[in-house]
């Protein structure tokens, strides 16, 4: 069962979780506590989506939209209209799955759907990291998750998948 | 590859430059040569420490390790501090190994642990760099004062691990945040000073303070949990006295004028320092980017709404004097 935050992206499966405890030493903000048999997600909502765990997690366990979004363009858009890309998660993505736009109102898609984790519930639908595009090992080379903040979408249709 | 030496001493040039940097003066030019440094006498057996060479972070590491001895690798972050860096990834995996090879660290100790700040982790992946330079990578502590107990036990205290938003951490920013809003607001009180008379500059220039100054002092003590709400309830008190002196300090006004100068101001005022503390959102440790994109989308456009509506106000008041003699 993927656990989650309300407030925030943060993402986390215990079942894939091999407790090396580094996401317990690498949070700033005591969102991890190492326990057993798996790593503890103690207070989701302090999560500030920096990423530190998601990157030093060996195994995919975690996910958040951590990258660094462009408030003044969010500003624009906001007042003037405009649809600037980070406000549209879908861009060119292979699933066009952020339709409504905001995370509160998104459901939980079933699991083969990957992404628009939606943001209600403690337990949210799977990790983008199961997707072929995103996660895994070796995605962060060239997957800076560009993804718009907080879309609700699991990252997979916007940066990474270019 | 040369090695470079430092020192733990700070001197008062270096001391300036923090100054400076606290200023936002150059911006980006408070660098320090990337590179592997040596402090003090370190053996191949000394501890490799990791930083950013922005000079406020060498500089807090290497004052911070006084009395040890050890290397300090100096990544090129372009001038920006550890966390903003590694946000960005410039502090990041590749950088990391890249400099690793390049000062032939393999060559200068003998053994394959690199401590790194904990806040350095949001741009490096430990097991990757492990996987491609044989370095282990340790987190040390968030803030390089506490690297001597963390020597002395080899590990941090959960409240090592914390980042803290202290009084103290919060009045550094402001010299920054005044700086940046200063041309500004100078120009903006000096119009409203001729066109619309001295309490409007002054509350401009009230508002503005707030927002800059007495919002990141008051911060945790403003109730409500947004910034952009903080910065309204802060907003309108400033406003408040503005608003009151039309009624109380002008025995010769008529309703309409006093109307006209208290609507001005709680209108106009309260948006100016919410927008204020909105902006502070991305100097604090702790707000996230979903956090900041919910009171954008939330609290923007009201905010532009209600400053327009007191500049309309203040145009209004403005023409009625003028037409008025």
């Amino acid at each position: 069962m993927v656990l989650g935050a309300i407030s925030n992206t943060l993402r986390y499966d215990p079942e894939r979780c091999i407790n090396c405890g580094l996401c317990s030493v690498v949070c700033p903000h005591g969102v991890f506590r190492a326990s057993e048999p798996v790593a503890e997600l103690v207070d989701p909502e302090a999560c500030m989506e920096c990423g530190a765990c998601q990157r030093n997690c060996p195994t995919g366990a975690i996910w958040v939209d951590s990258g660094v979004g462009c408030a003044v363009a969010l500003m624009r858009s906001v007042l003037f209209g405009e649809r600037p890309q980070e406000e549209c998660c879908g861009v060119g993505g292979p699933t066009a799955c952020c339709g409504g736009g905001n995370v509160q109102e998104v459901e939980p898609l079933p699991e083969s759907a990957s992404c628009c984790a939606g943001g209600n519930a403690r337990e949210v639908a799977p990790l983008p990291g199961g997707s072929p595009c995103c996660g895994g090992e070796d995605a962060w080379e060239e997957a800076p998750v560009a993804a718009p903040p907080s879309c609700g979408c699991g990252g997979s249709s916007g940066g990474c998948c270019g | 590859m040369e090695i470079y030496r430092t020192t733990s001493h700070l001197t008062w040039k270096d001391r300036w430059d923090h100054v400076l940097a606290r200023l936002g003066w150059r911006r980006g030019h408070h660098r320090v040569r990337p590179g592997l440094y040596a402090l003090g006498n370190p053996t191949p057996d000394s501890p490799v420490f990791v930083t950013a060479n922005y000079s406020l972070s060498f500089d807090a590491l290497r004052s911070a390790l006084a009395g040890f001895d050890g290397y300090i690798l100096v990544l090129d972050t372009e001038g920006i501090n550890v966390w903003c860096a590694a946000g960005k990834g410039t502090f990041g995996t590749d950088e990391l190994v890249r400099r690793i090879e390049a000062s032939r660290l393999r060559e200068v100790v003998r053994h394959r642990t690199l401590i790194l700040p904990q806040l350095g982790a949001a741009g490096v992946c430990a097991h990757e760099v492990k996987q491609r330079s044989g370095f282990r990578v340790e987190y040390g502590p968030v803030r390089a004062a506490d690297l001597p107990a963390f020597l002395r036990t080899g590990q941090a205290t959960p409240e090592m691990r914390r980042v803290r938003f202290r009084l103290v951490d919060r009045l550094v920013l402001i010299p920054v945040e005044v700086v940046h809003v200063f041309w500004p607001t100078a120009i903006a009180a000096l119009v409203l000073w001729f066109l619309a008379g001295r309490l409007a500059a002054f509350g401009a220039l009230a508002a503005v303070l707030a927002g800059v100054v007495a919002f990141p002092i008051l911060l945790p003590w403003i109730p409500t949990r947004e910034f952009s709400s903080k910065g309204f309830l802060l907003g309108g008190l400033v406003a408040l006295p503005f608003a009151l002196k039309p009624w109380l300090g002008d025995p010769e006004g008529t309703l309409v004028s006093r109307l006209l100068g208290s609507g001005t101001f709680l209108l106009g005022l309260p948006p100016v320092t919410a927008f204020l503390a909105l902006n502070f959102t991305g100097s604090t440790p702790f707000t996230s980017r979903s956090g900041v994109r919910r009171e954008i989308l939330r609290y923007v456009r009201p905010m532009a709404g209600l400053f327009a509506a007191g500049l309309a106000l203040l145009l209004v008041s403005i023409g009625f004097r003028l037409a008025g003699g």
